[in-house]
């Protein structure tokens, strides 16, 4: 099977494993945001997310492989990361990708215009959720990406994000693991009944896991500002050197 | 001592710790009071940072400087108090930290205490470092402290 095909029909298969959150309505019957007026009857996800405390479910607020169902040759490869220090690619201040970025918990803004959401990152990586129901490129334009190509749809109150195409996307904390050019992302994002951003992914990789890898993150409204995205002008500590030198001119 | 968890504690975000690297440069294992004036304090992604200036016995001074988590991470600590000017040049502070290993004159803020007597944690735990590091082993270290009282 085509790959993009596989893609497409696993999403399918994995949405409908998945108890729908409330709010959940058919895509026919929900706006998908592909004009102004579409747009004002979509929810307030106005302001400025950040990680909550807890991080989400057990699964979500985990920070290293432990606990995901790695294959026997991706869990090697991350004991291996692990006992080298190896680093984040976050920690050079280069993109995450749409897990290690909800997974670093860097605060976000979604912006919603006709056909596309945009998520700016505090990194300043910014990705782009098409809803104006294209398909998904073919993997073969998705080499070296870092977000990979998102296509998301409504579901009532629920963002239904299918992401392919990440290759060079990190996984998880500690290990500096990185995805495949078949890994495969469907997010669920709402606003649950606490108030919460509410982000319930599934990742399958037959590569690198023995089964879905199934977890929650949670986000709460942040009480700060989005900062400028100055990682590499602020960046003093690269975890192997430390520049201690005061800014110029204090 | 679990250096795991001290990492969760101190110098990441909450709860669901999330590092932008390891902090292996720093001995958590030790805990420094450095007293001294602010030079400089930068609220900021990747992580936030405060230069303090510190009096020396011989009527001088040298910089110490403190690493601390983002912005994000500091506010989920304590929303009321960390701002960008929650810690203004010329202000008198205390600062707590694990040390570098190196030697240098930095390390990694536990909590940093203002002129009124309040306690600005770096990370959500309300544990201070000389508690965390010393409570539990008693006598391990030697508590070192620099600077004016």
């Amino acid at each position: 099977m085509h790959l993009r095909m596989a893609a497409l029909v696993g999403s399918a298969l994995i949405t409908f494993s998945l108890p729908l959150p409330l709010g959940a309505a058919s895509a026919q019957s929900s706006p998908q945001g592909r004009n102004w007026a579409e747009i004002a009857k979509l929810p307030d996800w106005s302001g400025y997310w950040m990680i909550t405390r807890e991080g989400g479910d057990a699964a979500g607020a985990e920070t290293s492989g432990k606990g995901v169902p790695l294959t026997p040759a991706y869990a090697k490869r991350e004991h291996d990361a692990i006992a080298s220090n190896a680093q984040e690619p976050l920690t050079y201040c280069l993109p995450a990708g749409p897990i290690g970025a909800m997974e670093h918990g860097l605060v976000h803004q979604y912006l919603f215009t006709p056909g596309l959401i945009t998520v700016i990152m505090e990194d300043g990586e910014i990705r782009r959720i098409f809803t104006d129901g294209r398909a998904h490129l073919p993997l073969s334009q998705l080499q070296g990406r870092y977000m990979g190509d998102s296509i998301g749809h409504w579901e009532g109150n629920v963002l239904i994000v299918d992401t392919i195409g990440f290759p060079n996307g990190s996984l998880f904390q500690g290990g500096g693991l990185t995805a495949t050019i078949n890994t495969h992302l469907v997010e669920h994002i709402f606003k649950n009944n606490h108030g919460l951003m509410e982000i319930d992914n599934v990742v399958t990789d037959p590569a690198i896991f023995t089964k879905p890898w199934k977890f929650i993150r949670t986000f709460q409204r942040a009480s700060i500002e989005l900062g400028e995205p100055g990682c590499r002008t602020n960046l003093r500590d690269t975890g192997d050197s430390i520049d201690l030198t005061p800014p110029e001119g204090s | 001592m679990n250096s795991k968890k001290l990492l969760a504690a101190v110098l990441l975000y909450a709860g669901a710790a999330r590092a932008h690297h390891s902090a292996v440069m720093f001995d958590h294992s030790k805990c420094v009071v450095i007293s001294g004036t602010v030079r400089a304090f930068r609220f900021e992604y990747p992580h936030s940072w405060l230069w303090l200036t510190v009096p020396d016995k011989q009527g001088g001074s040298s910089t110490w400087a403190f690493e601390f988590p983002a912005p994000a991470g500091l506010v989920m600590s304590d929303p009321t108090h960390w701002r960008s000017d929650a810690l203004p040049k010329g202000m008198k502070v205390t600062a707590y930290a694990a040390p570098m290993r190196d030697g240098r004159q930095g390390g990694l803020m536990n909590s940093v205490v203002l002129p009124n007597g309040y306690r600005m944690h770096a990370a959500p735990d309300s544990v201070t470092c000389e508690e965390k590091y010393y409570g539990a082993h008693p006598g391990d270290e030697v508590l070192k402290k620099v600077g004016a009282p």
